[in-house]
């Protein structure tokens, strides 16, 4: 009696954890696809470590469930799906490997299927194959003994590589900038470009040139260049109106992004698809840093729908009552920028061509995961 | 067994440890929690005739309670507390909030509704919890409509660092900067707020009345020898969110008659020199606070809040669990299942709710529809906010009016701006209703009342008509005017032309306002003097009021203002006044133009209504005929002129008879030979008057 009454508590508990979650992702009290990642996988860990399955498909369906709700509260945080959909793949490939060192066709059942013969086929067949497979195999009960430890040590890993992203793609600046190279960034909110930048300039000399991107992000350029500054490199703040004036003299731009999608395109913030056309024009490179769990693997079908609009008071002032009256003011957060435009994706996997990024996602997901 | 036992047993050590830290971070913890007092009433009337059905707060703004605005805002201001305070249909407002999201283990704090049903002001339910004693410290106060972003850890912040210094610092109003014709300021209700310019305590606070076109704000002259920066200012949306200290409910308790938050509380205690609390205010000028707080409001609120300068609290973030939102270039927020016609236009600024089908031809255009609505063929809809479950039929015209739920729109009607139509009205085809018609089916007594002009043949539902309200406030049929949904050009170019005679007037006025201000310049130089020049000038007031023939309300008021102004008793009031009269009097009997008689009938009737004013009780008619007599003594004539007065107030009801009889016998009235001789003629008088009295009774 007791232990179940716990076990209730525990589950009103998570409940109430997971409905304080969405209400805060629903404020935007938690913001950026970091915070949101991280977040996620912190979620996803007490919801494995509380939950009770008899067949691993049971766990794969809640967990859906569970990542329909997050992605219903904030759809345009897509880090929160990719998170989701990564614990997803690690669950389905514990069960597959367990499943293979048992019945020995684990390899058959691989989705990694990329020649023309699978095209008419469709997830749901996937599903129902693995699911009356599985069925078949009759190895419900092991199973589950056997896999939790592993996938809360998954995503123990996950939270691991979630915080240490930074690093290992900062280690990838001193092949990207040259000694005394003039960098432009729009992407001022990046931690990833920051950390880029700052561990480069242990062995390089070079100029950046932060773009103020106004109106959103203006207090957090004028930090970001601060905190350049203090390191050594040589800093300078400009207006977003200058970037084509001096864009010849560019050596690289480096941007941060919000999200990178399946065909390479990315979110970043607004104004980053004007400066990137611009870097095009002068043939200037375009490099983006992001980590793996920024990649999503939805495609751009309506860009709209993607896009973030924030607060119309920081383009108009609310105070000026003659204008809010007659004006429609939109301020959207973040711009599409086309994988045309991009030339390299540095990852924490190594840089890769924004064509490539197909082959990441059908790396890192499952292809039945793709809608939640 | 053993074994378990022993588990549990270790159970309860180790579960009971972090128990034990969690008290001490508890406690520790104390200072920062926070509580909210919410005002779920906002005992008023403007949103009648639909809140004759449902209460203010939980009216719908973009399709979800406007209550859930406010919980939302306290959630991201980090309260920790929630009381509301329920009045008016509190059984409703328990229900919504027992069923809401709030009520759960994962709302992000605890929720309490406490009944007050006798408070009829904000004043009464304070008192009300000041008795209940449920504020333990600083808390938040807002009232149950409000839309706000302001992140309020900083608000706070200099709030409680205020505090710690000084105990006094009782209240910090949080005020959002807005040009003074801004659509989201509630007209009719702004006020002047001065500030000192580097502390931003508030030294003083006034209600503006836009009917009387006030020109002129009077202030302590201390003020600015405290304070070496003042700014005057209405450039604010005051929107009621203040951070109080345990100490305003007591005030006002010790101050039974404050009612209003602000112009009571607020003002009396500024003007109050014996309080010596401070109040301070917080100027917002980058999120957005607002209150819907008037029709005018709700309409300008929803339009903010559709083109998401209240952002994150969009009508897409789904505030509620069922919402399913999503937003759409133009400001278009569409949810699921709707239904659209392919030929039908929806435009910019439009929020759609679920299960709404909108036939062919029909456009809509910044509008708010709700949810499960059916909208006919060639339906015409702007700027309107049309509720749930309502049917509106081909052909309609809606402009500007809130349509609320379950209501019917006949086809081919139309619905001019400004317009109400509350809950289940059915207006039948062809029907035009006009913007100032509020209608209605709601008769508190299971009654039915059809207005078939106004709905027509088939319809259902009347005009609804406010009239309790109509006496009590004096300003009611300014704020009726102006806070309609519609604030129509006609009304804003009639005060604009109220505006420019305002300014004539002034024009007219300048010479002698600058006297009197050269007057009070004078008595600040020479405090001794005051009385006399109050008298002087409070004479001379009265004569130009006769010889310029004014009528009697400014006279009235300019003595008033004079008296207020110089703190002059009503004793000198009376005495300045009588010196006019009687002096006006003697003049016209010794040029001879009219007989004492008839003298003092044509000025007393004119002007005798003056000392209605002045003169209360028996006392204050004893003094004043005092001052009669001792005026009259020097006058020609004086003792008839003294009967005739004494006999015309009479008939005026200004002096009673025992007033007169006590007067008489006082020794006062009879203290030296002048004023023996000047009331030579009262016993005859008095004869009369008793023997009249005693007729009348013998009768």
């Amino acid at each position: 009696m007791l232990a179940t009454g716990a076990h209730i508590t525990k589950e009103k508990d998570l409940n109430a954890h997971i409905e304080g979650f969405v209400a805060q992702l629903k404020r935007r009290q938690i913001q950026g696809s970091y915070n949101v990642a991280l977040a996620t996988a912190q979620l996803l860990l007490r919801v494995v470590s509380a939950a009770r399955w008899t067949h691993i498909d049971q766990l794969v369906t809640q967990i859906k469930i569970l990542g329909k709700r997050l992605q219903g509260a904030q759809p345009r945080e897509l880090a929160c799906g990719n998170i989701i959909r990564r614990v997803l793949a690690l669950i389905r490939e514990e069960s597959e490997d367990t499943n293979g060192s048992e019945s020995g066709d684990g390899v058959a059942n691989s989705p990694l299927i990329t020649s023309m013969f699978s095209l008419l086929s469709t997830n749901d067949e996937y599903g129902a194959n693995r699911l009356s497979q599985s069925l078949m195999d009759g190895t419900g009960k092991s199973i589950k003994k056997d896999l939790k430890p592993y996938i809360i040590e998954g995503i123990q890993e996950l939270i691991d590589e979630l915080r240490n992203i930074d690093e290992s793609i900062a280690s990838m600046g001193v092949e990207m900038i040259h000694e005394n190279e003039t960098i432009l960034t729009p992407t001022p909110n990046s931690k990833t470009v920051l950390k880029f930048l700052l561990r480069t300039a242990q062995k390089r000399k070079f100029t950046v040139l932060v773009v103020e991107v106004f109106p959103n992000d203006v207090e957090k350029t004028h930090e970001f260049a601060l905190k350049l500054a203090e390191a050594g490199i040589e800093t300078t703040v400009i207006t977003d109106a200058m970037v084509y004036s001096i864009m010849g003299r560019v050596g690289k731009v480096v941007l941060g992004t919000h999200a990178v999608l399946a065909n390479g395109g990315l979110l970043a913030s607004a104004g980053a698809a004007m400066i990137c056309q611009c870097a095009n024009v002068h043939r200037t490179p375009v490099v983006v840093c992001t980590g793996l769990y920024k990649l999503s693997p939805m495609y751009p079908f309506d860009v709209e729908s993607l896009i973030e609009v924030g607060d119309t008071g920081k383009v108009l002032a609310f105070e000026d009552g003659s204008l809010v009256d007659k004006v429609n003011v939109v301020n959207p957060l973040y711009d599409y920028v086309p994988p045309e435009s991009v030339d390299l994706c540095i990852t924490n996997m190594g840089g890769y061509s924004p064509s490539f990024m197909y082959r990441l996602v059908l790396d890192h997901y499952r292809q039945e995961d793709a809608t939640l | 067994m053993g074994p378990k036992k022993g588990g549990q047993g270790n159970k309860a050590k180790v579960s009971k440890q972090p128990s034990q830290q969690n008290t001490t971070q508890d406690e520790t913890n104390q200072d920062e929690r926070l509580q909210a007092i919410v005002l779920s009433d906002s005992y008023q009337t403007r949103f009648q005739p639909l809140t004759l059905e449902t209460p203010r707060c939980l009216l719908p703004l973009c399709n979800t309670a406007l209550l859930e605005y406010t919980f939302e805002f306290l959630a991201l201001a980090g309260v920790s507390e929630v009381i509301v305070v329920c009045c008016a249909h509190a059984d409703q407002i328990q229900e919504y909030i027992a069923h809401s999201r709030w009520s759960n283990p994962s709302s992000p704090f605890t929720i309490e509704t406490v009944l007050s049903p006798e408070s009829v002001s904000v004043g009464d339910a304070m008192r009300d919890l000041d008795a209940k004693g449920l504020i333990t410290s600083d808390f938040l106060l807002v009232s149950g409509d409000i839309v706000c972003n302001v992140p309020f850890d900083k608000v706070l912040a200099a709030h409680r660092e205020r505090r710690a210094k000084d105990k006094n610092a009782i209240m910090t109003m949080v005020l959002r900067e807005a040009s003074p014709l801004h659509r989201t300021r509630a007209r009719a209700e702004s006020a002047i707020f001065v500030l000192d310019e580097q502390t931003n305590q508030c030294v003083h606070y006034e209600e503006i009345k836009t009917r009387k076109h006030m020109q002129q704000i009077s202030l302590d002259p201390e003020i600015f020898n405290k304070h070496t920066d003042l700014a005057i200012r209405n450039d604010f949306i005051d929107c009621h969110i203040d951070i109080c200290s345990p100490d305003v409910p007591a005030l006002f308790t010790e101050n039974f008659d404050y009612n209003h938050i602000r112009k009571d509380f607020v003002h009396g205690i500024l003007t109050s020199d014996l309080l010596g609390k401070t109040i301070f205010a917080h100027i917002v000028t980058d999120n957005y606070a607002a209150r819907v707080r008037s029709l005018q409001t709700y309409d300008a609120v929803s339009k903010d809040v559709i083109s998401r300068w209240t952002y994150p609290i969009t009508p897409d973030s789904n505030l509620l669990a069922d919402q399913t939102f999503q937003y759409q270039r133009g400001h278009i927020y569409k949810e699921e299942d709707i239904v659209l016609a392919r030929s039908c236009r929806i435009n910019s600024c439009t929020v759609i709710g679920a299960g709404t089908a909108v036939d062919d031809g029909t456009v809509i255009t910044g509008s708010v529809i709700g949810r499960r609505c059916k909208i006919g063929k060639n339906v015409s809809i702007t700027g309107a906010y049309i509720w749930d479950d309502v049917t509106i039929e081909d052909d309609a015209i809606i402009e500007s009016a809130i349509i609320a739920n379950g209501a019917v729109i006949g086809a081919s009607s139309r619905v001019a701006p400004g317009a109400i139509v509350s809950y289940n009205v059915k207006i039948d085809r062809n029907v035009v209703v006009d913007g100032n018609k509020r209608l209605t089916r709601y008769l508190g007594d299971g009654l039915k009342k059809v207005d078939k002009d106004a709905v027509g043949e088939h319809g259902d539902g009347y005009v609804y008509e406010d009239d309790s309200e109509a006496e009590e406030d004096d300003d009611y049929e300014e704020i009726v005017n102006s806070s309609g949904l519609v604030y129509n050009m006609a009304s804003l170019n009639a005060s604009d032309t109220s505006f420019s005679t305002a300014s004539a007037d002034q024009m007219h006025r300048k010479p002698r306002r600058r006297r009197v201000s050269t007057a009070s310049s004078n008595t600040m130089a020479s405090e001794d003097s005051d009385e006399d020049s109050f008298l002087r000038e409070a004479q001379a007031s009265v004569e130009r009021a006769i010889a310029e023939n004014h009528d009697l309300d400014i006279a009235a008021l300019e003595l008033g203002t004079l008296r207020m102004a110089k703190n002059a008793h009503f004793h000198d009031v009376r005495a300045a006044t009588i010196a006019a009269l009687i002096g006006r009097i003697s003049h016209l009997v010794n040029s001879n133009t009219l007989k004492a008689r008839a003298a003092v009938e044509s000025v007393l009737n004119q002007w005798g209504p003056l000392f209605r004013r002045q003169v209360f009780d028996q006392a204050d008619q004893i003094d004043f005929l005092l001052l009669v007599q001792r005026d009259c003594t020097r006058r020609m004539q004086g003792s008839s002129i003294l009967l005739h007065a004494i006999n015309c107030l009479y008939d005026q009801d200004i002096l009673e008879e025992d007033a007169i009889l006590t007067w008489w016998q006082d020794p006062q009235s009879k203290e030296d030979a002048d004023m023996v001789k000047v009331g030579e003629l009262v016993p005859r008088w008095l004869e009369w008057l008793t023997t009249a009295e005693e007729e009348s009774d013998s009768e």
